[in-house]
């Protein structure tokens, strides 16, 4: 339970820093492009959006630093992150919840498989020491993880896409399919995201299978591994309730840290591919200097994170009864 | 000279020819230790030649690719050809010319973040760990917030804020959001450091801090902090290139990225100049890999489990003769266990060493044995040895010899059978 409550604060903290951060960047930055932004749309802009700046930047009212940075902190409590330009007239709330279901089906399910697959194959890569496994796959990793995965999907698009035609080359779904849980949207959806799915994975999968392996090939020295080998049971439980049932603990904490990086990979997937998911409108955002619909996703790529490192922690909690206990 | 690695496991030292190396020599010889033992692995040779061949590109650009990269002065769209090896761009620039001379600004933004990441992971990390109590709590928190933060997102929101900043601002960006990985671990790895005894000796000698920690404790870690830095060297690629992939870096700016950002707007792969778009990516991910292969050889040399070794049986002492035992089946009948022989090497670095050399004893019913050694005699590979424990993950071999047990030789079993 303690433990439990000390995550949640840790949650709660980063949480606290991130929505900090949202709210000093524009006002750390020279020549406040806030400032310079509601000048150059005075008089171009209604009444509405110009005020959904003002409630982005918390520059209204001329109040003081702390005074706005209150006025901020209230505001996204209760979900308002303003006014989209991109979208008008789009409460980014609205946007954002939109685009949300995308990039948790297409990151999410893939970040989960290419997480279990690739500790499977760390997994028996480490048991069979120096097999064809274990020969092959680790060099080839190291490389794809520092693949740009940016790079690998405009190669994935060129060769299935324009040069064999198998797959659509962007977009979540055909611009004639009529959004709805019917099976043709449905089955056009996923062949739509068959090739930014594999890209992700691809490019993911890889420090999976070379974490697991190297915690594996630690844990496989421990006493009680030779105990388990000693007392004859066979190698097919030894693998799964002695080796790899440990070995997976520290791959879960590793899942916190890394998710971060496939977030970021997959923002840029998205971008090549435009996939119609948070990341895609991030980047438009960015591109558009929506400032207010840029800072609502950010926090919604944050909140997505932590969460995800929540629901590691306790897998974590749950596998292994040394954490519950300690502190 | 060669000196075996001593691991934790006992056993006795028996070098094959020469005088036994001394442990001493392996604490002085450290640098040439680590230099041996990166020439030696190939996966940190792959990455050593790749880098070296990225850093001449970035010194001599204008030596290898004499075309100006960005003189719009060819004819758009080409091919490849002898004068332009990997045709010309939308634009009529060589694609070549701006890979090469893209080297320089991807190269440096490696090296600056790589270090400056480093730089702030060693004293964060370790005045963390040393200082401990509140200091250590707080520097914690800060590290794990800024470990799990997206940066990548966060970078965006900056550089979306600052567009066209120049290259300081974005290794010091780069730099003071990357350091959290590096510091955690240089944290717990000098948490272990702090009861060693020759910490404990210099505590007790009145050094300083700061002297213990520069001269005693960073000399320690020497590969865990060049790991750090190969580790940030390669999120510096990575982000960077994103970055400027999307239009966030300088797009006047000669570098892989940019070029990517190029070609994504001129539709290189739709209009049929894929090599425009192939090139860089290759680079990067080249570049890059060089950084994970150097990063992933140094995982492997610093902890020594990880890398497979083979016993290399040529090399092993020619064992003389010795008449052979009785045939098993015409051992006493009171007689349990037998050991016959029995030589036990484990391979390392320097060669194979004979842990366990011509072992014999018999154990009758009810009868006691016991083995009696200073550490590291080769008790426990012995009893491992005849329990047909060692082999992985553990490097060690019988050689030579039987175990017989109630008449049946272990050595040759099946594994099912074991």
């Amino acid at each position: 339970m303690r433990f439990v409550v000390r995550r949640l604060g840790f949650f709660v903290v980063t949480l606290w820093a991130a929505v900090t951060a949202n709210f000093l960047i524009p006002r750390l930055m020279p020549g406040n492009p806030a400032l310079a932004m509601m000048s150059r749309y005075r008089g171009h802009i209604n009444p509405a959006s110009l005020h959904a700046i003002e409630i982005a930047f918390g520059v209204n009212n001329h109040q003081s630093l702390l005074g706005a940075y209150f006025s901020y902190l209230g505001n996204v409590v209760r979900g308002r992150f303003g006014v989209s330009l991109t979208f008008f007239p789009d409460a980014v709330s609205r946007d954002v919840l939109q685009a949300l279901p995308w990039t948790l089906a297409l990151v999410g399910v893939t970040t989960i498989l290419a997480f279990l697959l690739g500790t499977l194959i760390g997994l028996v890569a480490a048991w069979r020491r120096g097999g064809i496994l274990d020969s092959v796959l680790p060099p080839i990793f190291v490389i794809t993880s520092a693949f740009p995965y940016f790079w690998l999907a405009m190669l994935a698009i060129w060769l299935f896409a324009i040069k064999l035609g198998w797959l659509p080359q962007s977009g979540g779904y055909r611009i004639t399919d009529d959004v709805g849980w019917t099976w043709a949207f449905v089955g056009d959806a996923m062949r739509h995201s068959i090739l930014p799915a594999l890209t992700i994975l691809v490019t993911s999968i890889g420090g999976w299978i070379l974490t697991m392996r190297n915690n594996t090939i630690s844990v496989l020295t421990e006493d009680y591994v030779r105990m388990a080998r000693a007392k004859g049971l066979s190698p097919w439980r030894v693998m799964w309730t002695y080796a790899g049932r440990n070995a997976i603990l520290p791959n879960l904490t590793g899942f916190a840290m890394s998710l971060g990086f496939v977030v970021s990979g997959a923002i840029l997937v998205e971008f090549v591919f435009n996939y119609p998911g948070v990341g895609w409108m991030f980047l438009q955002s960015v591109e558009n200097q929506d400032y207010a619909l840029m800072q609502g996703l950010f926090l919604m790529i944050v909140i997505a994170v932590l969460t995800a490192i929540l629901a590691a922690d306790a897998a974590t909690a749950m596998l292994d009864p040394r954490t519950r206990d300690v502190r | 000279m060669s000196a075996p690695v001593l691991g934790t496991t006992d056993r006795v030292v028996t070098p094959p020819a020469g005088p036994a190396p001394m442990v001493a020599e392996i604490a002085g010889g450290r640098w040439g230790d680590l230099w041996r033992a990166i020439t030696r692995n190939r996966k940190a040779v792959a990455g050593a030649l790749l880098l070296l061949v990225f850093v001449v590109l970035a010194i001599f650009p204008g030596q290898i690719a004499p075309d100006d990269p960005t003189a719009e002065i060819y004819l758009p769209a080409l091919g490849p050809s002898w004068h332009h090896l990997l045709g010309t761009t939308a634009q009529g620039q060589d694609i070549f010319s701006q890979l090469v001379w893209g080297t320089r600004l991807s190269l440096v933004i490696a090296l600056a973040v790589g270090a400056l990441a480093t730089a702030l992971s060693v004293l964060v990390g370790v005045s963390a760990a040393y200082l401990g109590g509140i200091a250590d709590g707080v520097l914690s928190l800060i590290t794990d917030v800024i470990l799990v933060l997206p940066i990548f997102p966060l970078i965006i929101v900056i550089a979306a804020y600052r567009r066209n900043s120049g290259l300081f601002t974005l290794v010091v960006v780069l730099g003071a959001l990357g350091w959290s990985y590096g510091a955690r671990q240089l944290r717990s790895q000098t948490l272990s450091l702090r009861t060693r005894d020759f910490l404990e000796a210099a505590r007790v000698r009145g050094e300083r801090k700061a002297y213990v920690i520069v001269f005693e404790v960073l000399p320690t870690m020497t590969s865990l902090i060049v790991a750090t830095f190969l580790g940030a060297a390669l999120y510096a690629v990575l982000t960077a290139a994103g970055l400027q992939f999307i239009g966030l870096g300088d797009p006047n700016s000669q570098s892989w990225g940019t070029m990517l950002y190029w070609a994504q707007n001129g539709e290189a792969l739709f209009a049929g100049m894929p090599l425009w778009a192939i090139a860089p990516g290759v680079c990067i991910a080249l570049l890059g890999g060089a950084f994970a292969l150097l990063n992933y050889a140094f995982d492997e040399i610093s902890s020594p489990a990880l890398r497979v070794r083979k016993l290399e049986r040529a090399h092993l002492p020619k064992s003389e003769s010795r008449p052979p035992g009785p045939a098993p089946g015409t051992i006493a009948e009171q007689t349990v266990l037998k050991v016959e022989d029995l030589s036990v090497a484990y391979a390392t670095d320097g060669g194979p060493v004979i842990a366990v050399d011509h072992v014999d004893f018999e154990l009758g019913r009810g009868e006691f044995l016991a083995i009696v050694g200073e550490s590291g005699c080769g008790k426990s590979t012995l009893l491992y040895a005849i329990a047909r424990l060692l082999g992985s993950p553990l490097p060690g071999e019988i050689i030579g010899g039987r175990v017989l047990f109630q008449g049946r030789d272990l050595v040759l079993l099946e594994c099912r059978a074991r």
